[in-house]
């Protein structure tokens, strides 16, 4: 069989599906893409059309209109991809060839897309609006169609580029849902991991007199817009210079602080934090959206670039605002950064002692609400960073010998959770330490969020598709 | 040839023509009832293409009701030469 005539015996065949449910006496409704020429799928078709299917189902929904889905047929043929399903017996088909003209006409690639309304008479609705043409947009398309306009050539192109940035976008928007998730998740995670030594949890908090667990969760809700803000950021300026996003990423970070504080009545919950996650989720996004997958190491080393030196431009030059990782810096010198050595050696604090036993472990992370395996981890990854970390908001607080007694306490801790010891017994020492000496490692809080983030990263976009 | 049957090739879809075609009695001639969402520029162009099958075929005597969604003319042809094979007996028809 000629081409021709293999794509006229399929739209027989699709018109043969129609009359079947026509002589049932069901109205339907199909869908196919407008592809020139030939072939007409490929891989980017099929996946178009898997996305418009689907989509279109909740469009369908939305607006009340009852399709017989254990009835759907979806094939892919010699004139490309094809889904039909019966309507519901009494369905207003005028109303829903309406509806979905507004589908056609709203979505981005909608002329690509060719939703059609078939009665029980076997007659095929028409509005009698006439599309317009892909390629040249002020004549309707089947002018520039049946008069050969533009060569197939031309049309394939333009109408390929259509589905392939509109599937760009699709991913750029599951990317930014997917991140968005991750990045309040890990800020839920670590408050509400209880019973925390000296921190706020659930439970209690600690050491602090000025905030609890709603304080956090006033604050948390905030910040999520803001880390939408940066994702945005990546997304919409791929493979940006490095070396100057930094001030991009403050402009959001520095509005996410005021909210913070506005939302706290002043106190001070998340401001390492906002910082460090929001260059993580700068990184993480740059990384996924620019090489299709993520990969810690590469997140470490946009992390290191965005913010190369800015230790001794910030905290040596004494440009910085005052902060409890600046008076540590001045104080004891510069093993003790706060957020900002963290940023500038790539979240080597939290990659190595918190990311690493979650991606030794290989636990899954996303969709588990285990709460014994959750905590075993979560404390596991905690109290191994609170035994390596230079936390300046405990050396704000006291001096170098209580900070080397608290990493000491957390340590064994860390190795009792580790032999299986339920949490509760594990940390009392370090509880009573902490409680002892008024201190809380809020900094080790912070990189146990960014470490949660890179590991719900990393499952979901770890893996070559 | 001559037409005894009714028969009919092509779909609604667009960039397709439904062609159904009835015969009529010896010496009425050709008659084209065309519809077309491109017939103020097309229907001389379509009708020509659908009288070329014609003649190949020597049908003197036909009624052809022809509905277009803006058919290329291979696709024409195509569908033309199978309504009337089916209305002449040589090709079954699915529909």
């Amino acid at each position: 069989m000629t081409i021709i005539s293999q794509i006229l015996h399929a739209r027989d065949q699709r018109a043969s599906y129609r009359k079947q449910f026509a002589d049932n006496g069901l109205p339907s409704l199909s869908v196919s893409l407008n592809i020139a020429g030939y072939p007409k799928h490929n891989h980017s078709t099929k996946a178009f059309f898997a996305i418009i299917i689907s989509d279109l189902k909740e469009y369908l929904k939305a607006n009340g209109i009852t399709i017989l889905e254990q009835k759907e047929i979806n094939i892919t043929d010699n004139d490309g991809d094809f889904y039909i399903a019966p309507l519901s017996a009494d369905s207003d088909v005028i109303s829903i060839k309406q509806i979905t003209e507004q589908y056609e006409a709203n979505h981005p690639a909608g002329r690509v897309i060719d939703i059609d309304i078939t009665t029980t008479t076997f007659e095929p609705i028409s509005s009698g609006k006439r599309k317009k043409c892909i390629v040249c947009s002020n004549q309707a398309a089947v002018d520039c169609m049946r008069s050969q306009n533009h060569s197939v050539t031309e049309v394939r192109e333009v109408t390929f580029n259509t589905i392939e940035s509109f599937l760009l976008s699709h991913r750029d928007s599951f990317i930014k849902r997917e991140l968005s998730s991750y990045l309040l998740k890990s800020i839920l995670y670590e408050i509400s991991l209880t019973p925390k030594p000296g921190l706020v949890d659930t439970a209690n908090p600690g050491i602090h007199t000025d905030m609890n667990y709603y304080t956090f969760v006033n604050s948390t809700s905030i910040l999520t817009t803001y880390f939408n803000d940066i994702i945005d950021l990546a997304i919409n300026n791929k493979m940006a210079k490095l070396e100057t996003v930094l001030p991009q990423i403050r402009y959001i970070g520095i509005k996410a602080e005021r909210n913070m504080f506005d939302q706290t009545n002043g106190v001070n919950t998340q401001k390492g934090g906002i910082f460090l996650l929001g260059l993580s989720a700068y990184a993480a996004a740059y990384t996924v959206v620019n090489h299709g997958l993520f990969d810690v190491n590469m997140c470490a080393d946009i992390i290191k670039t965005i913010c190369a030196d800015i230790v001794k431009n910030e905290i040596e030059s004494g440009k910085a605002e005052n902060s409890h990782g600046i008076d540590c810096y001045n104080k004891y010198g510069n093993k003790y950064g706060g957020a900002r050595l963290e940023a500038q050696n790539g979240m080597s604090t939290a990659i190595k002692y918190g990311f690493n036993i979650f991606n030794r472990s290989g636990i899954e992370m996303n969709r588990n609400s285990n709460k014994k395996v959750l905590d075993t981890h979560l404390f596991a990854a905690l109290l191994n960073i609170m035994a390596n970390n230079c936390d300046s908001n405990i050396l704000f607080r006291s001096n170098e010998e209580i900070l080397e007694g608290f990493k000491n306490a957390a340590q064994k801790a860390y190795c009792r959770i580790k032999n299986g010891e339920e949490p509760q017994s594990a940390l009392n020492h370090l509880t009573t330490y902490c409680n002892y000496h008024r201190i809380s490692a809020g900094g080790a809080a912070d990189l146990l969020s960014v470490a949660i983030f890179f590991y719900l990263c990393k499952q979901e976009f770890g893996k070559v598709n | 040839m001559e037409v005894k049957n009714s028969a009919q090739a092509g779909t609604f879809e667009s960039s397709d023509i439904l062609v159904m075609i009835e015969p009529v009695d010896k010496g009425s001639g050709i008659t084209i009832d065309l519809s077309s969402s491109v017939y103020m520029h097309y229907a001389d162009s379509i009708k020509t293409t659908i009288t070329r099958v014609l003649n190949s075929f020597e049908i003197k005597d036909v009624k052809i009701i022809a509905k277009d969604k803006g058919a290329l003319d291979a696709i024409i042809e195509a569908r033309v030469e199978t309504a009337l094979k089916r209305a002449l007996g040589i090709q079954q028809g699915t529909l």
